[in-house]
């Protein structure tokens, strides 16, 4: 048997989500994800645990997003507080936008606000004026 | 032999199916580009392949050379003749020999070809509409304006029927593919709303209509409206769905506004292999009409019956239709109606294997069938248990239908708990949803199962527009957006 790290209920060995509480009881590898800026050839590294916010930190609204781009100039390209998740489900990931005001867009195809996608390593988001190229792996 | 007359098999190149949308294809290509690039790959025949691989996609991603092709391949007697596909999915084809049951998972999903639908296909529709007193007001004149958009949207050769029903049945509209429309909208409007609900009545006035009309290759499939309870036919109105069910008729059971037996629409729906909607104010019953009717239009058949069967010593914990709500049907009773046969078809089953020496084991195998015999599939799934394997990690696929399935199943247990007056516990268990709801980002049905987990706790029950919201929101949770039609 396997023990629910959330509830402490019992759950036969290699069952997906606890039958007494719904988490998610496999506890997936982690992604490397490497964010390359196509203008400016700056890179972010972060791990993709469940999920990963890019957007401007706000400490007064108290918005702290996983990858913060202010000093990356984000103001100036449009970039919203909250602007593009991205998760996953297993080894597959997608990408969110969050109701951004510039949108996002993927490989040139604008995201529908809060409509995922799937996104491959080597694929192009573009977040209001910000073209990054995204890899799933360390550089 | 002409240059022209000898090409690859582009799809085998590709490693997707004839019947792949333009997405898999692109999909595919990218997977392939990567293992094939002579930057990469330098295996000999590797630059040969990469060559292939770019003559291929260009073919295939362009659907006017796409057809030409198919054409071509069906001139050659090598098109697949079934517009009906099968892919399985399992959780692991891999598992360690364990000395305890362990957890399985497989995936069934059903693709249909669409340039292989018969363009003569009708629809042989019966909107049976509840007109009790209940009904009266704003609930008649939108059920009537619904059925007058149903009306607007046939097409030549759709037979159409309405039948109107209280403590009686009435045939408002017979079952008729002439339909002159301005009577038809005379007669709709003349319904007026007063009496009592037999909904047996209805259903069964219904069934004849679409009996008459003649249910052989033609989209078959009733729509029922109900506000309210029914009085004392409940039984018959489950052995008219069954029945409806056996004819490869699916009941679509909508029901309006909060005080409707949702345990009955559930049942009628179920048992005839439709779905139940819940639609809470009269103004939404003509897009959901509609979106049903066009739902429809994508069909080969009316109907798809399965019978599932599994290895001795496995057991079915659930079997659930994903689209276009989690719905669960039981195995044990065979057949089960899963309704019109579509391409957004899944079926995901949850299994115990129970302790096995190392091997390979055929654990479940299935018939999917359509009842007038037009269609017919068989398929399997198998796993191999060895010892000290590693249960790697579940595909993305599973993945979402288990996320799913997995709230259902706790929804389902607050209604058990609920129903045997365990308010504690049952009150808990909301708010576990709640929390689970809150993490997938259903912020606002989160927040209605928080508040009506308080409203549990201290009355024993939820409020009727809190349970109906979350009963239908916890089943047609839109985790991702559907798969893209080719
Ligand atoms: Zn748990």
């Amino acid at each position: 048997m396997i023990r629910c790290a959330h509830c402490g209920a019992e759950n036969l060995p290699n069952t997906l989500f606890c039958e007494e509480c719904a988490k998610p009881l496999m506890k997936s590898q982690a992604i490397p994800v490497r964010l390359v800026s196509v203008g400016e050839g700056w890179e972010i590294k972060v791990v993709l645990e469940d999920e990963i916010i890019i957007g401007r930190q706000d400490p007064e609204r108290e918005i702290r997003p996983h990858v913060d781009l202010n000093d990356y100039g984000g103001l100036e390209k449009g970039i919203s507080r909250r602007h593009l998740r991205l998760f996953r489900k297993g080894q597959e990931v997608f990408a969110e936008d969050l109701g951004s005001v510039n949108g996002s867009f993927l490989n040139n195809r604008r995201l529908l606000s809060f409509v995922p996608e799937p996104v491959h390593s080597g694929d192009e988001l573009r977040l209001g004026g910000e073209v990054l190229q995204i890899f799933f792996e360390e550089g | 032999m002409r240059k022209e007359d000898f090409k690859p098999d582009y799809y085998e190149i590709l490693e997707v199916s004839p019947f792949a949308t333009q997405e898999e294809i692109k999909k595919a290509y990218k997977r392939l580009v990567k293992k094939y690039h002579p930057d990469v790959n330098r295996a000999a025949g590797t630059a040969y392949l990469f060559r292939r691989l770019q003559e291929a996609y260009e073919v295939l991603s362009d659907p006017q050379q796409r057809q030409k092709y198919d054409e071509w391949l069906k001139a050659q007697g090598s098109y697949p003749e079934t517009p009906l596909w099968m892919e399985v999915i399992t959780s692991h084809r891999v598992l360690p020999s364990l000395p305890e049951p362990q957890a399985w998972y497989v995936l069934i999903k059903l693709r249909v070809e669409p340039r292989a639908i018969p363009a003569d296909r009708a629809l042989n529709i019966c909107l049976v509409i509840d007109r009790s007193t209940s009904m009266k007001g704003l609930g008649i004149e939108k059920a009537v304006e619904a059925a007058e958009v149903v009306l607007e949207n046939l097409r030549e050769g759709d037979v159409i029927s309405v039948v109107s029903f209280n403590d009686r049945a009435q045939v408002m509209l017979p079952a008729s593919k002439k339909l002159n429309h301005r009577e038809a909208r005379k007669k709709l409007r003349s319904i007026k709303a007063e009496g009592g609900t037999e909904m047996a009545r209805g259903i069964s006035a219904g069934l004849s209509e679409l009996m008459k009309a003649g249910i052989f290759r033609t989209i078959n499939h009733m729509i029922l409206l109900t506000d309210g309870n029914t009085y004392g036919d409940e039984e018959e109105c489950i052995r008219l769905a069954e029945e409806a069910g056996r004819r490869g008729i699916p009941i679509t059971a909508v029901g309006m506004g909060t005080a409707w037996n949702e345990e009955l629409l559930d049942a009628i729906a179920t048992k005839s292999g439709g779905v139940s909607l819940f639609v809470i104010y009269p103004n939404l019953l003509p897009s959901a009409f509609l979106e049903r009717v066009k739902a429809l239009r994508s069909a080969i058949a009316s109907s798809l019956r399965g019978e599932f069967r599994v290895m001795n010593g496995v057991k079915v914990k659930g079997l659930f239709r994903l689209h276009p709500g989690v719905e669960r049907l039981s195995p044990d009773r065979a057949p089960v109606y899963i309704g019109p046969v579509r391409d957004s078809i899944q079926l995901f089953m949850e299994l115990t294997i129970p302790p096995l020496p190392p091997g390979e084991y055929e654990i479940a195998s299935w018939e999917l069938s359509e009842p007038q015999g037009l269609y017919r599939l068989n398929g399997r799934a198998s796993l191999k248990l060895a010892e000290g394997a590693e249960a790697g990690e579940a595909p993305a696929e599973i993945l979402q239908a288990a996320e799913k399935v997995a709230v259902f199943k706790l929804r389902e247990k607050v209604w058990d708990e609920m129903k045997q007056g365990e308010r504690e516990r049952a009150s808990h268990r909301l708010k576990m949803l709640a929390a689970r709801l809150a993490e997938m980002g259903e912020t606002e049905l989160s927040a209605i199962a928080g508040t009506e987990a308080l409203k549990l706790a201290q009355t024993g029950r939820l409020s009727p527009e809190g349970q109906k919201r979350i009963l239908y929101g916890t089943r047609f949770l839109a985790l991702l957006p559907p798969e893209e039609k080719g």
